[in-house]
């Protein structure tokens, strides 16, 4: 009778953002990035494509809470760059990954049925 | 609320015959008498979620 | 100043495929990228499945909603899923989710008249649309035992009749696992073996078979020319240590080295039949890019004041 909707674990409810940050007050170049309705799927891909990162210092992620569907992406970087920025290279850089991916998936796919 | 409703049909528990009873009749089968009468399933569509 | 990209490039080689199985190589890229595309397969590629049962007449043994259930759990052909919209999306329809674009209706009308029990099965079911209808096993010969009769819904006996209206609509299988298009997703790492020649030409015969023997997959084996001791299947490992404890046991520490190649991945892919396998990594793809593209910043992220947002109340314990 507590339980909320299952569909609750993907959808954003009215009034609220997908993506929000708050700077870190007391360290420079640091943010917190809070993504409403997403798991470690995201998470963990983000995290590890951070750390690829030389100007990031610090990268990490986390589910506050197993019910409350969202997570928190802290971000430290060099004043070479800005936690805003690396968060959105290391998206570019996976969207880039996933259509190398893509490719060479269809390249395989043709060559695998052309030699059936 | 409707003062007069519509003559109901039951099944008799034995033999399956369509009885039809208004409010104030004996509750018993036509046919053969038994006493048990099940009533029919619902007109009404019911839905469910295939959860 | 945007850097250089710091993007991996990784690559696929297809081992086995079949229209519901198949078996590929990924390399060149992180752990997190291999299970995300595995999160994303089994729960957030989205297929079509019965989600509203209408039932007017069910004199058959099971109760409304368990059938409704079953219903629920027959996986559908979705090609059309990745272009259809989600009922809760939908603008087309007057708000019940049952327009055409959005959901496929279906209908069961079954009475049994022979004293011979007749099974329901999902081959009763009729679609509106002939894109998406129940998944068809491919029954080969005329066996009797499962397959190519459909899947069994329920069984009628003599007089009793089963007639209901089902819709279909598009689902992802975080909702609820008949929107599920995966039977199965795994992937392991490469193994990296190698064996020490020099400490292995110090055992016997015997020795080396019984070493053999200890591993509880087939490994191993030893050529009947040569008697060397050869590895057979490197993927039939299964990373016990099993035959890394038996050399020590046997005072051979060292006689091999596996390791797990931390960029090297082999995927195997089972589909339920509503989506190709091939087709589902492809989905999977596509996905997560959508996935990475809805949480990208943009100009109109707000900044939260730090003190009474959400992360200020989290972090001071509230």
């Amino acid at each position: 009778m507590n339980a909320p909707d299952r569909y609750e674990r993907f959808v954003v409810p009215e009034g609220t953002k997908k993506v929000a940050y708050e700077r870190d007050t007391k360290i420079i170049n640091a943010a917190s990035f809070t993504i409403e309705r997403e798991d470690h799927t995201i998470g963990n891909i983000l995290r590890m494509q951070l750390h690829k990162d030389p100007n990031v210092l610090f990268a990490g992620y986390k589910l506050p809470h197993p019910l409350q569907y969202k997570i928190i992406i802290r971000i430290h970087t060099t004043s070479q760059s800005s936690p805003m920025q690396a968060y959105n290279q290391s998206i570019n850089d996976l969207d880039k990954e996933l259509d190398t991916l893509k490719s060479g998936f269809e390249a395989e796919l043709l060559k695998f049925s052309k030699d059936y | 609320m409707d003062p007069l409703p519509e003559p109901v049909s039951y099944l008799c528990g034995d033999c399956g015959v369509e009885n039809t009873l208004k409010s104030g009749d004996v509750i018993q089968c036509r046919d053969c008498g038994y006493r048990i009468l099940y009533k029919k399933r619902t007109r009404r569509i019911v839905q469910y979620e295939a959860r | 100043m945007e850097g250089a990209s710091y993007a991996r490039m990784p690559r696929v080689k297809i081992r086995e495929l079949k229209d519901d199985y198949m078996k590929f190589e990924l390399r060149d890229t992180d752990a997190s990228v291999a299970n995300a595309l595995r999160r994303v397969m089994i729960s957030e590629v989205p297929t079509v499945a019965i989600d509203l049962v209408e039932i007017e007449v069910n004199s058959s043994v099971l109760n409304d909603e368990f059938i409704a259930h079953r219903l629920g759990l027959i996986p559908l052909t979705s090609e059309r899923a990745m272009a259809m919209r989600f009922s809760r999306d939908c603008d087309a329809c007057d708000g019940d989710g049952q327009c055409e674009y959005c959901s496929v209706e279906f209908h069961l009308r079954v009475k049994c008249i022979t004293d011979q029990t007749l099974d329901v099965s999902s081959k009763d079911l009729i679609s509106s649309d002939h894109t998406v209808t129940p998944v068809d096993v491919p029954g080969g010969d005329a066996s009797i035992e499962s397959d190519g009769r459909g899947i069994i819904i329920v069984k009628l006996r003599r007089g009793q009749e089963l007639r209901l209206r089902a819709i279909a609509r598009k689902g992802i299988g975080k909702d609820h696992a008949k929107w599920s298009p995966a039977a199965t997703v795994t992937f392991m790492y490469e193994p990296d073996i190698h064996i020490n020649e020099d400490l292995m030409e110090s055992l016997t015969l015997e020795e080396k078979k019984e070493w053999v023997d200890s591993s509880p997959t087939r490994v191993f084996d030893i050529d009947p020319v040569t008697q060397q001791v050869m590895v057979v299947d490197p993927e039939a490992y299964s990373y016990d240590d099993e035959v890394i404890k038996k050399a020590e046991a046997m005072g051979k520490p060292g006689l091999i080295e596996i390791t797990a190649k931390q960029d090297s991945f082999i995927f195997t892919v089972e589909s339920t039949g509503a989506v190709k396998a091939s087709q589902l990594l492809l989905n999977s793809i596509e996905i997560l890019k959508q996935k990475l593209d809805a949480v990208r910043l943009s100009e109109d992220t707000v900044e939260a004041d730090d003190q009474f947002g959400e992360l200020g109340a989290h972090m001071r314990g509230g």
